[in-house]
């Protein structure tokens, strides 16, 4: 899934470390959420959300639409 | 730097210590062949050979890890980390790991040594190596109030993996071995897939998680 934690991670002048740090979690899972290689769980991805003052679909782009 | 260059310059970064790796591991299992079918020893079999080069590949795992976490500046030139910090930060993690596969290392050697082909007597070897197993096992465990959920993940598939080649490649050999095509499993044979199954497992999640390299898929 595509995300902007990138983005919004560098727009509060952090590293991935101190984002990490931020959130309890190692530097390598930083990585792999950023470079799209894993979805964080619903627990994590709240609280990168809260850290960020952003909704969790800010953050987390989901393409998919509902059949109408 | 682009996504290009940072694979590329990855890459590269990777290919020396996957060779050093591969030829290190390919000498050490040569090494060992020799020492147990070597002219004066006695054969241990192929059961007790194979399990003792998936000792030699957890044990040559394991000090890779150990050297790494000695010395992160070089450990971070040959192990699949971002940085010499990545193994600072992840010391303890890393620590208890690198015991679990030096311990499960120890438990197949004890094993490959065993009476009635080795010099090791039964009784002792049992205890040895079941104690080396509880040792790895509660490493284990240890390493796992280390981990974060990136790595359970990883670990969860991993074990999965294991259990799904077990079943395929255990499970056939012993459907084989029932219907009275071929030779049943030794139980050292069980043994040795269980640990050879669960290395199998971590490098095939890694590589399919696409973490053996760091840019975007």
């Amino acid at each position: 899934m595509r995300n902007r934690l990138k983005e919004h991670r560098e727009a509060h002048g952090w590293s991935q470390g101190e984002l990490a740090r931020r959130l309890g979690v190692s530097r390598q899972t930083i990585n792999a959420v950023e470079t799209d290689k894993y979805d964080p769980s619903l627990p994590l991805a709240l609280r990168m959300a809260k850290l960020f003052g952003v909704a969790v679909p800010d953050l987390f782009i989901d393409e998919w639409e509902p059949e109408l | 730097m682009n996504v290009a260059k940072q694979e590329k310059s990855l890459a590269r970064r990777l290919a020396v210590p996957v060779a050093v790796g591969a030829m290190s591991g390919f000498a050490a299992t040569l090494l060992f062949l020799n020492l147990v079918d070597g002219e004066g020893a006695r054969s241990l079999g192929r059961s007790r050979e194979i399990a003792g080069v998936v000792g030699v590949l957890y044990l040559l795992t394991a000090i890779g890890v150990g050297v790494g976490l000695a010395s992160p500046r070089v450990g971070a030139r040959f192990l699949n980390v971002e940085d010499a910090d990545e193994l600072r930060e992840q010391r303890r993690m890393l620590g208890y790991s690198c015991g679990a596969m030096a311990a499960l290392s120890g438990a197949l050697f004890v094993l490959v040594l065993a009476e009635p082909l080795g010099p090791v007597a039964g009784e002792i070897a049992a205890v040895v190596a079941i104690a080396l197993l509880l040792l790895a096992n509660g490493l284990g465990l240890l390493q796992a109030r280390h981990t974060d959920e990136l790595q359970r993940a990883m670990s969860r598939d991993s074990v999965a993996s294991a259990f799904y080649l077990l079943f395929v490649v255990g499970g056939g050999w012993a459907l084989l071995a029932h219907c009275g095509l071929v030779d049943g499993p030794a139980p050292l044979d069980w043994l040795t897939m269980f640990a050879v199954f669960l290395l199998v497992g971590c490098f095939w999640q890694v590589g399919r998680r696409g973490l053996l390299v760091r840019g975007p898929r």
